[in-house]
Order: structure tokens, then C-alpha cells, then sequence
């Protein structure tokens, strides 16, 4: 995010932390549209997606005391989307048991391309939520090691393996063709007696 | 660790592509503003000296009650009394032993006990008709 992006915040963020509700609701105008779009890539439903994106905004407001205007805003707001999405799967866990889609999703149809929206949706189905957003606010966002850090509320050295595993993870399950270096023949395959 | 290796670039930049259709319905802003605007505020924090005194103000009540509760009340003396015939009493091998004073002490105690903690509560107002 550009530096006076992270200045506006900021000075948003401080006013909100005095009370002045206009100024969170600009904060809220400025993030929920990324939030919205990882919670959607995650869960793939509409409706969950704006109701956990409101959710998180509630809950930012109601804790906006605890924000340290001098952090960048957005990992902070991610750090809350997705505690509140861990808490809305445990609660489909917990409550619906015969929803199979949740604990198992179902495999994977082969990927017949390699575009964005294959490939999140494999992300979605094969990776655990840790990882996938953090794959998600690397790629998506932008966001360097340190702040994807502090959105997940982990090290940066173990942010870096769980971007490392989000990566291999999701590596093995694409087509080989599409992670071969360009000019390589394909693989020779033994002849099945 | 070099963070992008892992995957080659064509995958990198397809991860980064626009995805389709993940805007919000019509309204959803409008619709999370104004429960922003509704919504109760950011919890306060108490200022400095007020949780002490509250945790000093509990540790001098929990302090009288114990008090209170081990006082023995003087109208259940522990005596070595013959029971008296209403009393009950536990028989065995022949000997006639009264069942505990002590008992009905700590029971007179739990009522005082609930009496002294019923005046704290806030008066309920008698229904009407």
C-alpha cells in the first residue's frame, strides 16, 4: 500500500480512537472491498463472505482502541477477517456435522487452466487457512513477510514456511505442465506392459 | 529463503490476475456503514486507580463474610447434651448419638449467610393487582 495510503489510515485510525465514527467508516470504505474478496475467495458463498466482512468491521470498531496507529492498518484488519473466519468454520463444524464440504472438501476437478480463478480455487480447497492467506495478502495484497507477520499473528520465519508450504502445497496439486520450465521435454513415461 | 521460488512465474502472475465478480452486492456499504453507525462504541478503558479500588473494595467484603460465616451463632451452642426427643438422631450398636449440632450451626450460618447476601440485591417491586 502506498506510504500516504498508510498516512490517511493512520490519521484515521487516531481519529477513530478519539470516537469520531465518520472517520472509522472511512477507514471501513477504504478496506472492505479487500476484505470482502479474500473472505469470498475463501469460502466461496456469497452471502457468508459480506456478513464475515461485517462482522470483522464490527469487531475492528469495537477494538480499535487496541490498533497501534503506527502499524499499517490492513494487516491489522486482516488479522481480525480471519479470526472471525476460523470461528465461522468452527461453528459450521460444530453445528452442521453432516456438511462433509467443510472438514473434506471435495477433490479437486483437474484444472483446465491456469488462470486466477482456477488457481484460487484450488488454493481455497487444498490449503489451510493460514495458508491460503497468506498466500492470498502476498499475492493479492501485496503485503511484505513482516506484515502478512502481523495479520496472521506469527513470526516471520514461520510466516515464511507457511508461505513456503502454501506454495508447494498448491504446486502439487496443478498440472505438471504448468510448473515446468518453459523448454524442458515432458517427463518419460514407462510403457505399461 | 527465496519467497517466490517455489512456483514459477507464470503461476506467480496468474495469482495476481483480476478476479472476477468480488465486489460486494449493491448496498453492502451502505448496509455495513450504517451498522458501523449503530453499532456500540469501542470499549473504554477504566482510568488508573478505579481497578484498585474495586479489588480492595472486594477483598474487604469477601473479608467480612468469612468473618461472618465462622462466627458461630450464639443461639446453636455445641453442647454434650442428651438429645432432646424431637431431635433426630443415628443409632448404632445400642449408643444414641445426637446428629451433629454442628449441622444445624452451619445451616442457621447459610441462612444468615443468604439473608446477609439478599440485602444487596436490588428490591423487586411487588407486581401490582
Amino acid at each position: 500500500m502506498a506510504p500516504d495510503s498508510s498516512a490517511a489510515d493512520q490519521a484515521l485510525a487516531i481519529a477513530a480512537q478519539g470516537g469520531a465514527r465518520e472517520a472509522f467508516g472511512h477507514l471501513a470504505s477504504r478496506h472492505y472491498r479487500a476484505v470482502h474478496a479474500c473472505l469470498l475467495t475463501l469460502l466461496d458463498n456469497r452471502s457468508d463472505a459480506e456478513d464475515l466482512t461485517q462482522e470483522t468491521f464490527l469487531r475492528a470498531f469495537r477494538k480499535i482502541r487496541s490498533y497501534n496507529p503506527r502499524q499499517p492498518f490492513r494487516p491489522w484488519i486482516f488479522s481480525i477477517a480471519r479470526r472471525v473466519a476460523i470461528a465461522h468454520w468452527r461453528r459450521r463444524r460444530s453445528t452442521d456435522p453432516l456438511d462433509d464440504s467443510v472438514a473434506h472438501p471435495p477433490a479437486a476437478a483437474p484444472p483446465s487452466g491456469h488462470d486466477a480463478v482456477v488457481l484460487w480455487s484450488l488454493a481455497r480447497r487444498h490449503l489451510k487457512p493460514d495458508e491460503f492467506t497468506a498466500l492470498w495478502l502476498h499475492y493479492r495484497e501485496d503485503l511484505p513477510v513482516a506484515d502478512i507477520a502481523r495479520a496472521l499473528r506469527k513470526t516471520r520465519n514461520h510466516t515464511k514456511v507457511i508461505l513456503h508450504r502454501a506454495r508447494t502445497r498448491l504446486r502439487s496439486h496443478l498440472e505438471p505442465e504448468a510448473w515446468r520450465p518453459a523448454g524442458l521435454p515432458p517427463p518419460l513415461t514407462s510403457p505399461t506392459p | 529463503m527465496k519467497l517466490d521460488s517455489d512456483l514459477p512465474p507464470s503461476i506467480r502472475s496468474a495469482l495476481r490476475q483480476p478476479l472476477p465478480d468480488t465486489t460486494p452486492r449493491p448496498g453492502f456499504e451502505s448496509r455495513l456503514l450504517a451498522q458501523l453507525k449503530d453499532a456500540p462504541g469501542p470499549v473504554r478503558r477504566l482510568p488508573l486507580g478505579v481497578p484498585a479500588l474495586a479489588g480492595a473494595g472486594a477483598a474487604v467484603c469477601a473479608a467480612a463474610f468469612h468473618l461472618f460465616l465462622s462466627t458461630p451463632p450464639p443461639s446453636a451452642p455445641v453442647t454434650n447434651h442428651p438429645p432432646r426427643p424431637d431431635r433426630p438422631v443415628l443409632e448404632l450398636n445400642n449408643v444414641t448419638t445426637p446428629l451433629r449440632s454442628e449441622a444445624a450451626a452451619v445451616g442457621q450460618s447459610a441462612s444468615r449467610a443468604g439473608e446477609f447476601l439478599l440485602g444487596f440485591l436490588p428490591s423487586v417491586p411487588e407486581p401490582q393487582g
